[in-house]
């Protein structure tokens, strides 16, 4: 029994580790003994490993999707995805950063059947405002109007933004993710900057 | 960088505002396969069951060191008022509706129980020591500082999963060496 008491510790400690510091955005962590457990199929390691990201990964989801329901339905098939998928971890990135990746991909996924066309903005609108140019003049930004006014911008710039801003991927990067150019990330996420600021101030006014 | 894009980095964690819905493990529960019953493969029935019944039971004494740590220092923290166990359904009914939910899966599980012969009288002692940290847990909610509320009942919830968890591996155990004892005489190809 003596040489059993160990793992218990350790146990112990982990648990109130994840409870002092219950930092869902901390993407970096590896949390390698509940990943471990996870596979194994651990119910309780999965609900620590749930718990962990599911806050983060929800808001993703709304940011994306805007609708609640939808938001729920993709974030419990991402989980879904993740505890089935555990095993091809191979701890190339942190854990967070690929639950994000599945969650996204599944948000994109679910947005296309809803014919999301990140392209089609594009043609519509010829001339782009150079980035940094319109400062939003005299508007306090608050957490608040920030989040109404996202969820104002049409798909195709919403998820570039939140991509890019949010999400801190960058253009490189939400070109592989989306299957479109890095010139059209970079326009679509100057354009969607440009709408979301006159969003607020007129939303301001 | 703008001021706008400047005041998104520097208050992004203050924009994930929401939280999902509590029902939504509830679901995500189950639609995930269940916890694999771990049992080392044996040719002798019986064996394979004791092995397996005193796994359960080491797991069941890890539970009860590990919240009884919780509990330790909850009890210590707290003042000694008067205490009056809460169940999770007086916080909200949300809470309520997990609690439903996982009290119905350990009643389904112990009314299975029930049916074969093999709980002794050691796994029942360990089944009453968990209902036992289910009431302490339930004072410390009435007494616990609103701040700390979440973290108690996150301890509820583990608490009836490891409940339930223990109760399917013993399901488990019982079975799998019923169904061994069945298939003796049937011949394997390996």
């Amino acid at each position: 029994m003596g040489d059993s008491s160990k793992p218990k510790v350790k146990l112990v400690h982990s648990k109130l580790q994840a409870r002092k510091t219950p930092d869902p955005l901390n993407y970096a962590a590896t949390h390698q003994e509940i990943i471990d457990n996870c596979r194994q199929g651990n119910r309780q390691a999965q609900f620590e490993l749930y718990r962990l990201y599911s806050k983060a990964m929800y808001n993703i989801c709304l940011r994306m999707l805007k609708d609640e329901m939808d938001a729920e339905d993709i974030l419990q098939n991402s989980f879904v995805d993740v505890f089935s998928k555990l095993h091809t971890f191979q701890h190339q990135s942190a854990i967070g950063a690929w639950i994000k990746r599945i969650v996204i991909n599944n948000c994109i996924n679910f947005l296309k059947k809803r014919r999301l066309d990140i392209q089609e903005l594009t043609d519509n609108h010829s001339n782009v405002t150079e980035e940094g140019t319109n400062e939003v003049p005299d508007v306090k930004l608050t957490v608040e109007q920030i989040n109404q006014a996202v969820h104002l911008l049409p798909d195709g710039y919403r998820v570039v933004f939140t991509l890019y801003l949010f999400e801190g991927y960058d253009h490189r990067e939400i070109s592989e993710i989306l299957n479109v150019s890095e010139a059209t990330s970079k326009s679509q996420y100057s354009r969607a900057k440009k709408k979301l600021k006159e969003i607020l101030v007129s939303g301001e006014s | 960088m703008d001021n706008l894009e400047q005041f998104i980095r520097d208050n992004r964690e203050d924009f994930d505002t929401k939280t999902p819905s509590l029902k939504l493990w509830a679901d995500l529960d189950k639609q995930l396969p269940p916890s694999p019953p771990q049992i080392q493969p044996s040719v002798q029935g019986p064996v394979a069951k004791r092995i397996s019944l005193r796994r359960v039971l080491s797991i069941a004494a890890a539970v009860t060191l590990l919240i009884g740590f919780g509990v330790g220092i909850g009890f210590s923290l707290a003042p000694s008022a008067n205490q009056q166990a809460v169940s999770l359904s007086d916080i909200s009914a949300e809470y309520a509706e997990v609690e439903q939910y996982y009290a119905t899966q350990v009643s389904n599980k112990l009314a299975t129980l029930s049916t074969y012969e093999a709980t002794t009288p050691e796994i029942k002692a360990d089944l009453a020591e968990l209902d036992q940290w289910m009431t302490d847990l339930q004072k410390e909610l009435s007494i616990v500082p609103k701040s700390k509320e979440e973290a108690v009942i996150n301890d509820i919830i583990d608490l009836y999963k490891t409940k339930v968890a223990i109760l399917e591996k013993l399901l488990d155990s019982i079975q799998s060496s019923n169904q061994k004892n069945s298939n003796q005489n049937e011949t394997v190809d390996i």
